[in-house]
């Protein structure tokens, strides 16, 4: 487990990496819809994969409503791919394990 | 719990995240309510304009014009309808899956169905009846909305109007046969099928932006 992404491993951040790996870009109420969190609570992983160069986040105004849409990155997405890599290597050695 | 039960009970947790994300991503398309406000306002309008025609003894006048070229209008009006619809939605929407394409084309197909139908009733002049076509109409709704809402993510407003399309179909078999059955019909488009458009348009405003 020591070679997993400990920034992807927390729920949230993993379900937010998985979705945006799959659909490329998600607005911000999109995903507080799925996730089903708190705007705050949001925010704060919404960060955390940003300063770590995962997801790219645009603030914009559509009329006069304030609009935030996150991208993943080329990074986020090498790094998700690396964590799915990870854990099917995990699972390889408890099957070893057996 | 030993440390390889721990981590195999980890890794499944992860798994089982990983699993509802992409699934949800499946499903992820909001309806923007457009294809609903749109073609049901059309029909809405279309049914109701009808039956004040009937009423006031005006129909004479749209008669002048064969019904079979008419027909044929709408039809390709309705099909540029849908494609314009059709690709705004895309545009509207992140991704276009298979859910949304089996959408597009039972919307597309079933369409055509009405029109068609209508022709072949309208055809049938002596044996026309408003009530068994109104009835037919309202299954084909009713199954096409409640298809909707099970598909879509936010459907639940879909399925209650499916559920009252059904319900609609009853009220067609109770009442008697006249040509006030437009002005019905007319109304139940409005209220079943532009109403909860209208609902998922700002719905899908609030989440898309």
């Amino acid at each position: 487990m020591e070679n997993i992404d400990k920034l992807i491993h927390s729920n949230t951040r993993l379900a937010i990496i998985t979705y945006l790996y799959k659909n490329k870009k998600a607005t911000f109420n999109e995903l507080k819809e799925i996730l089903k969190i708190t705007d705050g609570n949001l925010s704060v992983n919404l960060s955390k994969l940003e300063m770590a160069d995962y997801i790219r986040i645009e603030k914009m105004f559509k009329g006069k409503i304030p609009l935030t849409i996150c991208y993943i990155t080329k990074k986020g997405e090498e790094a998700f791919i690396n964590y799915i890599n990870e854990l099917e290597k995990i699972i390889k050695e408890i099957k070893r394990g057996d | 719990m030993d440390k390889n039960e721990k981590i195999k009970y980890e890794v499944e947790e992860k798994l089982e995240i990983i699993k509802t994300m992409l699934v949800e991503s499946e499903k992820k398309f909001f309806d923007n309510g457009v294809f609903y406000i749109t073609i049901g306002l059309f029909f809405s309008l279309y049914s109701i304009i009808y039956y004040f025609l009937i009423k006031y003894n005006l129909l004479s006048i749209i008669q002048i014009i064969n019904y079979l070229p008419l027909m044929i209008i709408l039809l390709y009006l309705g099909l540029y309808i849908f494609f314009k619809i059709k690709d705004n939605k895309g545009k509207y929407q992140n991704n276009k899956n298979i859910i949304l394409k089996f959408i597009s084309y039972l919307w597309f197909i079933n369409s055509i169905s009405f029109l068609l139908i209508f022709l072949l009733f309208f055809s049938l002049n002596k044996t026309f009846n408003l009530k068994f076509y109104f009835g037919i109409l309202s299954i084909y709704l009713g199954t096409n909305f409640l298809l909707n809402g099970f598909l879509f993510k936010n459907g639940n407003i879909l399925k209650i109007s499916g559920v009252f399309w059904y319900f609609i179909l009853i009220f067609f078999i109770l009442i008697k046969e006249s040509f006030e059955i437009y002005l019905y019909f007319g109304l139940f488009l409005f209220l079943f099928q532009v109403l909860p458009g209208l609902i998922l348009f700002l719905k899908n405003k609030k989440i898309n932006g």
